[in-house]
């Protein structure tokens, strides 16, 4: 499995930017459908946006991001040292609700959701939260 | 995200952000319509033709802008909009979109705002529908 890391030390809002440039960059590199690899940035800012965002509460901290091509698959995964919360558990908005009334919490993970076949969390051995992304047949031959 | 403004007329006047970059931030969207409003915009069209993506904070700065533009429009008061989306005929008045690209969509259609925003293929079009 070839692996392509990146390691943010001390990352912040204003680096969102470069996060996304980056995974556009990786994800050309290896061949990733043009459609599917906006998905699977915008799912990758979801994720970092969160982890920034909310829980470092807007201070710099660091986040990794590890980007895994399996075959045809892609395994992305994200690490950081913020307090622990699992974004899978963040329930799906319900969005059949007209726009001026709809809850805005859980957007986010329900972009990363849509965006990707698999969203699974763990605690690391070093108690790092972990986010690991999947995209079957992400990969054109 | 560069914004850029200009004015045109449909059955009313219409004020056009031309959006440019990614829409990955509630800034500067939020900021320039909220200034627009105060100057006296009340019905805005976005151009999307020049937005790669839209993300959560894109999507809220839109959702802003609507909530805005609607806040002193009675036609589009929580009752009118639940009363026109049961019956399929509700439009949203104030803030239309202009051919967004193929992801943009994707995620307008994900947070399910295409079901609650007009959207057009061509400008034309759009301003004539207001």
């Amino acid at each position: 499995m070839d692996v392509i890391t990146a390691r943010y030390p001390v990352a912040e809002k204003k680096d969102l930017a470069v996060i996304r440039r980056f995974t556009e960059a990786v994800m050309a590199a290896i061949g990733v459908e043009q459609e599917i690899a906006s998905e699977l940035v915008l799912a990758v800012h979801e994720a970092t946006a969160n982890v920034i965002i909310h829980g470092y509460k807007d201070q710099p901290g660091c986040v990794v991001i590890e980007i895994a091509q399996a075959g045809k698959d892609l395994q992305i995964k994200l690490r950081d040292q913020a307090p622990t919360f699992d974004p899978t558990t963040v329930p799906t908005p319900d969005v059949s609700v007209p726009l001026g009334q709809q809850p805005y919490s859980g957007m986010g993970v329900h972009m990363m959701r849509s965006f990707t076949d698999e969203l699974r969390y763990r605690v690391t051995d070093e108690g790092e939260n972990e986010l690991i992304l999947v995209k079957f047949d992400a990969i054109q031959t | 995200m560069e914004i850029t403004i200009s004015q045109d007329d449909g059955r009313v006047p219409v004020t056009v952000f031309h959006l440019q970059g990614d829409l990955a931030d509630e800034e500067p969207l939020w900021s320039q319509a909220q200034q627009a409003y105060v100057d006296g915009t009340r019905y805005l069209l976005l151009d999307m033709r020049k937005v790669p993506s839209i993300t959560s904070a894109g999507l809220r700065a839109i959702h802003e802008v609507y909530q805005l533009l609607r806040s002193d429009a009675p036609e589009e008061s929580d009752e009118v909009v639940r009363k026109g989306i049961a019956s399929g005929s509700y439009t949203s008045g104030h803030l239309k979109l202009l051919k967004p690209s193929k992801t943009a969509m994707k995620s307008l259609s994900v947070a399910g705002y295409d079901m609650f925003l007009d959207i057009y293929k061509k400008y034309a079009e759009a301003i004539a529908s207001f």
